[in-house]
């Protein structure tokens, strides 16, 4: 047969790779896990802190082999770089670091207040970084939340991670992921990350970190951040709760999307923003005496738009005045008027981009009203 | 080669979808995207344009000589000399084209899948591998490029989840680059579509070769559709500016988006083996035609001998490049190359062929065969 | 003409040397004694034929003891000549050769010739040869009968829906399994002998209007080049035909069923049986054809498409599982779901050996455990299969020896792999197994890629009797896709399947299937 005299030649290339070794290979019980990194600044000029979160293998075992009851383990290093500091921290774990399956970043205040830039390159670069992980700036040390032990989910990262890609209901925080955030930073170094905060014993994840040029530079509220969200399109859920003559109303949102346009008129740019929801009344409640029992459907509707109309607008003027821009309004006005966008790309952010007009609309349809078709009415005592 | 072993009509444009469809998809966004911004897709689509027409060219010319090869009739139109000239140079060109191939598929899969393998273990492995099945003749290359072509179609599959983070603005706005600088990105991308010059050698070894270029311009019509597809996808779901960014931007954007249900984590390690078949589609075919175009210069049956020389020789060639920026350059001269072939030499020897026999290619055809009986007597 | 007593082996062999027998009936039967080196089995029952008023002629009958039936040779052959032959009154120069051919034997099958090979060979049959003195010629009675297995229900090869009757060692028993299926007039079963000692009954079964002529002279062609002391069984005759002899995949098909067979036939597939073997041989034979299994076509068309998917899938987790274990576990675990690679982690932590080992001490157990079980006498292999399965995966997850993740890969492999519906397919798909483990436990999913892709290519290049093995799917045939994966319901199945290159393409739709009928119909709606 024609093949046969080759066979030889296959035996010798599979030994000699066999002989000199499975370069690559390595169990994955032989690799550390670092689910969480978090990064501050050091007190040492120049150095930077890098707490890892690593799982304890040995208590998610089933029953029978479980040896171990702390499920976390954190260490820290200090360094300047972090594949440096990875490198110095293996000696503590004593395996492979192994970026693969890192759930989240935590980034101290002080050290976003400097740039993120040092530590995202990193993750940026590698390819085995899991691009859906969540990017979390801590109000404080960061250090201190990977501390944070919560019985529901012995991994802190993990926890922050679900939160932004599996929660639907929460407004709290702009469900946005590393790449989301990437590709932000990398059109023009403007983007928003979720706060964590940790008290004693619990996280707080609510809010924003506003980076301007790859540095934080403020605050927003939850309030702000559902408006972020509105802007970037992230609704995926959410209630609103309004106050209409005495009578709460909430709304939940089922639906949401923001139309975002920009028109330029007689060289003036503005932006028509549109925002869109559906969603039903799930709870209505009248407190204290008096006042309508009936839905008023449109009266809540031009509440609620009234209210997300005020929100979006006082954010819009807040990232004006801040000169930043991390919705990325100006990819818009580069896609619509390129002439516009190329006099005016040296300076977008300190002069056009403050000069920009808004007319924000809103529109919400409430299309149920849960099972009850009445305002439910309780007289308060006294 | 046997009587048996030609190339059926429906595996034409298999063959052809399988030569083009490889590394250079892989590269193609990022270069377009850093070239040419948003307007990247005029480029390739002007790409696309020049490249049908030099498919044509090409089949026209593989019409009018149905039984013989490139290595038959160059001799026979401009002379011995130039003739076995240029007929070295089209080897020279498969074998830089292989490597080329060989070597930017070594460094993604080192970077990507093996990052402390030796980049010689893995080129090793790939050329000899391939040099298995490229010696076993053209009809099992097709059927195993058959069965590659359906697993191309599996990442198409993803297509409906690029729904949710799909831009349509990143499109815009067309049309502000100069037309110069369009022209340059097209130039650029052309290494990434070469590949149907192939059929200037395996073209007279099809079943009906006289009527090849229904079959040819469907194969790359299919092709350079898919590779429009992956190019929008990523220009879309990515975004300009991290296409341009990424040296891998297909497989960042799968990365990206959500699956459901998803039983692996991260598909995209799972489309690394699709391209890793793309690669090797497009070994095998380059291997064989290289072997085969050679065996023809000297007149031989098959050119089964040839093809572990010329691995050997592609794997040194592989090597030769020092870094990431070498590679690039190496690939746009190749491009550079192919359009010197397709529309210098190819539109030469149709000219030549007419001037010399106005009449038809009837007579030519058995020009050839005297030619061969002289050099076997 | 006397024949030369010292007869030579060689003489036996080759057909263009003609013996002519002795008129002398005792050279005769000291030549055949001589020819089978008085063997203790041989029997010669010498008698003389008394015709009254005329003589006593001397007769003999010559056969092996326990290859005819003693039943038919009293009452069918000594009986008549002794008795019968006794009433006749015949003229002296009566021929009484023809006349005991004629009038006096009761028996079904005989024949005469005066070949003294052709005698032997008649004897090493089965047949009992009938000498009489002063004739240069003998009678050879067909009185063969010998012991065999009752037909049974097929062993390697069951379903639950369809017929369960299995093919046995008696050749005339299989032709009769066939043809009782197929009441066909242009079934052919062409019978030769192969095998230079054991002169082995091969038959070519066809249906000559629907087999490509060119597919069954290859057959023949093929047949006809074996050239092999004696053939045991069908395996023999399928390592000598094949395509391929290198390649771990069969391009001959073995089949115990006769259901099988036949509708191998109505495809225009060629089948060849062997004596002594309850195996047939179907040729062309290609993957897909061997992923099928009769039952598909008994079953409804849902259940059938449904049953075929799984086994389809089953193949591939046959042959890929242990070493995308491999590749995951020791290559890329960030392709593992977080929470599970944890699990997977913590099962693996603190044992002693790397995944290939591990999967290599597995799967080895695992194919020690099969063949044991196959060894052993019915009850006790399947007690091996549960201490095996059950006790030492069990054990040797509690030594640490292997992770529980491994023994459900090494479980789930043997399952799939038993789904496999041909017992020779899955023996490639277990040995490329090992294969694949190797590579990749050098080269990761590169290398489980790269092993993949040269299984592809070995695949790609195996034609089986011309036809490409990975047919229909390469090269492409979108008519023969209705019978692959999917399989469309009997409505949709009217054209026999392209590969065998049918002389008469369809199979539903005509009352007889006559060619020259169907031809002019075609010619009509042409016009």
């Amino acid at each position: 047969m024609r093949r046969s005299r080759f066979y030889p030649l296959w035996i010798l290339i599979i030994a000699s790779f066999a002989a000199s070794g499975c370069w690559d290979a390595k169990d994955i019980d032989r690799r550390t896990f670092v689910m969480g990194v978090a990064f501050d600044l050091s007190d040492t000029e120049d150095q930077l802190v890098m707490t890892i979160e690593v799982p304890v293998l040995t208590s998610f075992a089933t029953q029978t082999h479980r040896i171990a009851d702390t499920r976390a383990f954190v260490a820290a290093t200090t360094g300047t770089s972090v594949a440096q500091m990875a490198a110095r921290i293996e000696t503590r774990t004593w395996r492979e670091m192994f970026f693969g399956h890192t759930q989240c970043i935590i980034l101290g205040e002080d050290l976003a207040r400097e740039s993120i830039l040092p530590i995202i390159d990193f993750f940026d670069r590698n390819p085995r970084i899991d691009r859906r992980l969540a990017l979390f700036v801590a109000q404080g040390k960061a250090d201190e939340v990977l501390h944070i032990k919560n019985p529901l989910q012995p991994l802190v990262s993990v926890h922050l991670n679900q939160i932004l890609n599996t929660l639907t209901n929460t407004t709290r925080v702009v469900k946005r992921n590393f790449q989301d955030n990437l590709r932000d930073l990398e059109s023009n170094g403007d983007t928003v990350l979720p706060r964590v905060r940790s008290t004693d014993t619990e996280l707080t994840i609510a809010g924003g970190a506003l980076i301007k040029d790859y540095k934080f530079i403020a605050w927003l509220g939850e309030n702000e951040t559902r408006a972020v969200a509105f802007l970037y399109n992230r609704i995926s859920g959410g209630v609103l709760t309004v106050n209409l003559e005495d009578i709460l109303y909430t709304y939940a949102i089922r639906s949401a999307s923001t139309d975002i346009k920009p028109v330029l008129k007689d060289g003036q740019l503005t932006f028509r923003i549109n925002v869109k929801t559906e969603g039903e009344i799930i709870e209505a409640f009248y407190r204290g005496p008096g006042g309508a029992i009936e839905f008023d459907i449109p009266g809540i509707q031009s509440k609620l738009n009234q209210e997300i109309t005020d929100e979006i607008l006082h954010l819009l003027t807040k990232l004006q005045d801040l000169r930043t821009d991390p919705i990325g309004f100006d990819r818009l006005v580069y896609r619509h008027y390129p002439k516009f966008w190329n006099q005016h790309k040296e300076n977008w952010k300190e002069q056009a981009w403050p000069q920009a007009k808004f007319e924000v609309t809103a529109d919400f349809n409430i299309r149920r009203t849960g099972i009850l078709k009445e305002v439910t009415i309780y007289e308060r005592q006294g | 080669m046997s009587a048996r072993d030609k190339l059926l009509t429906q595996e034409v444009p298999v063959i052809i979808i399988n030569m083009i469809y490889g590394i250079g998809t892989i590269t193609l966004p990022s270069l377009l995207a850093r070239s040419a911004g948003p307007d990247g897709i005029i480029a390739y689509l002007a790409a696309v344009a020049v490249y049908i027409i030099g498919t044509v060219l090409i089949i026209l010319l593989v019409q009018r000589f149905p039984n013989h090869g490139l290595a038959d009739y160059s001799p026979m139109l401009l002379g011995t000399v130039p003739g076995f000239a240029v007929n070295l140079l089209f080897t020279l060109y498969l074998i830089f084209l292989v490597s080329a191939v060989m070597r930017a598929f070594a460094e993604v899969t080192k970077f990507f899948l093996l990052p402390r393998t030796p980049i010689e273990a893995i080129m090793l492995s790939m050329l000899f591998t391939t040099s298995i099945l490229a010696r076993n003749g053209l009809q099992p290359i097709a059927r195993a490029c058959q069965i590659i072509l359906y697993v191309f179609f599996i990442p198409f599959l993803v297509i409906p989840l690029f729904v949710s983070v799909f831009d349509t603005g990143e499109f815009l706005p067309l049309f502000q680059e100069k037309p110069a600088v369009i022209a340059k990105a097209a130039y650029n991308s052309i290494f990434s579509l070469t590949g149907v010059e192939i059929m200037l050698v395996l073209g007279s070894h099809s079943e009906n070769s006289k009527r090849l270029m229904r079959p040819a311009l469907i194969g790359v019509a299919i092709v350079l559709t898919m590779i429009l597809i992956a190019v929008v996808l990523a220009f879309g779901s990515l975004s300009v500016d991290q296409t341009a960014k990424l040296t891998d931007p297909l497989f960042e954007m799968i990365k990206y988006v959500p699956v459901p249900y998803s039983i692996l984590e991260r598909i995209d390690i799972s489309f690394y083996t699709v391209w890793i078949a793309a690669t090797y589609s497009t070994l095998v075919i380059g291997l064989f035609t290289a072997s085969h175009h050679v065996a023809e210069i000297f007149k031989l049956d098959n050119g089964k001998g040839f093809v572990f020389p010329l691995a050997a020789v592609v794997y040194f060639l592989a090597l030769i490049p020092k870094n990431e920026n070498e590679v690039l350059a190496f690939n746009i001269m190749l491009g550079a190359a192919w359009l010197a072939l397709t529309f210098g030499l190819v539109p030469l020897l149709l000219v030549l062929s007419k001037i010399r026999n106005p009449k038809g290619a009837k007579k030519q055809m058995q020009q050839p065969q005297k030619k061969n009986r002289k050099a076997n007597p | 003409m006397y024949i030369r007593l010292a007869f030579d082996k060689q003489c036996l062999e080759s057909e263009a040397v003609f013996l002519k027998l002795s008129k002398r009936i005792h050279h005769n039967v000291q030549f055949f004694k001589q020819q089978f080196n008085d063997s203790t089995d041989l029997v010669v029952r010498q008698f003389s034929i008394s015709i009254p008023g005329i003589r006593e002629i001397a007769g003999a009958l010559i056969f092996f003891e326990g290859l005819i039936s003693s039943h038919l040779i009293t009452n069918a052959v000594l009986d008549p000549i002794l008795h019968e032959a006794s009433r006749f009154q015949q003229p002296i120069d009566a021929d009484i050769l023809s006349f005991l051919k004629e009038s006096v034997l009761t028996n079904a099958e005989h024949s005469e010739t005066n070949d003294a090979n052709k005698v032997v060979l008649a004897i090493m049959m089965g047949e009992a040869a009938l000498l009489v003195d002063g004739y240069n010629a003998c009678l050879t009675i067909a009185v063969q009968d010998w012991e065999h297995r009752a037909i049974q229900s097929p062993e390697s090869e069951g379903v639950v829906r369809g017929p369960r009757d299995s093919f046995v060692e008696a050749i005339n028993r299989n032709l009769m399994l066939i043809r009782r299926r197929l009441r066909d007039p242009s079934l052919v079963f062409e019978r030769i002998q192969i095998g230079n000692r054991g002169q082995n009954d091969v038959v070519i079964a066809y249906v000559k209007d629907i087999a490509n002529e060119e597919l069954v002279n290859e057959v023949r062609k093929r047949l006809n080049k074996i050239d092999m002391d004696v053939i045991l069984d069908s395996g023999y005759v399928e390592q000598m035909i094949e395509d391929d002899w290198w390649s771990l995949f069969n391009t001959v098909q073995d089949t115990e069923r006769p259901d099988e067979v036949v509708a191998g036939l109505v495809e225009g597939r060629v089948a060849v049986l062997v004596d002594n073997s309850p195996f047939a041989l179907l040729v062309p034979s290609t993957f897909n054809s061997q992923m099928l299994s009769p039952e598909d076509y008994y079953v409804r068309w849902p259940a059938a498409n449904f049953v075929r998917l799984i086994r389809f899938i089953a193949a591939f987790v046959a042959f890929l599982t242990p070493s995308l274990y491999i590749a995951l576990i020791s290559f890329h675990p960030e392709m593992i779901p977080t929470q599970l690679s944890l699990s997977i982690a913590a099962s693996r932590e603190g044992l002693p050996f790397p995944s290939i080992i591990e999967a290599l001490i597995m799967e080895l157990s695992l194919e020690l455990l099969r063949e044991a079980g196959i060894r052993l006498p019915g009850p006790i292999g399947q007690t091996v299969g549960i201490v095996g399965g059950l006790i030492i995966g069990e054990a040797a997850v509690n030594a640490g020896i292997v992770s529980p993740i491994m023994v459900i890969v090494v479980a789930m492999t043997a399952i799939a792999g038993f789904i496999i519906p041909t017992y020779t397919l899955s023996f490639g798909v277990r040995i490329s197994r090992f294969f694949l483990m190797f590579v990749t436990s050098i080269l990761g999913l590169y290398g489980l890629t790269l092993g993949i892709l040269v299984v592809l290519g070995h695949m790609a290049t195996l034609t089986s009797f011309g036809v490409s093995y990975l047919s229909p799917w390469a090269p492409l045939s979108l008519k023969d896709l209705h019978d692959s994966v999917i399989r469309s319901p009997w409505h949709g199945l009217k054209k026999r399947p392209s590969y065998t290159k049918a002389d008469d393409p369809t199979r539903q739709g005509q009352r007889m299937p006559k060619k020259s009928k169907k031809k002019q119909n075609r010619g009509k709606q042409k016009q």
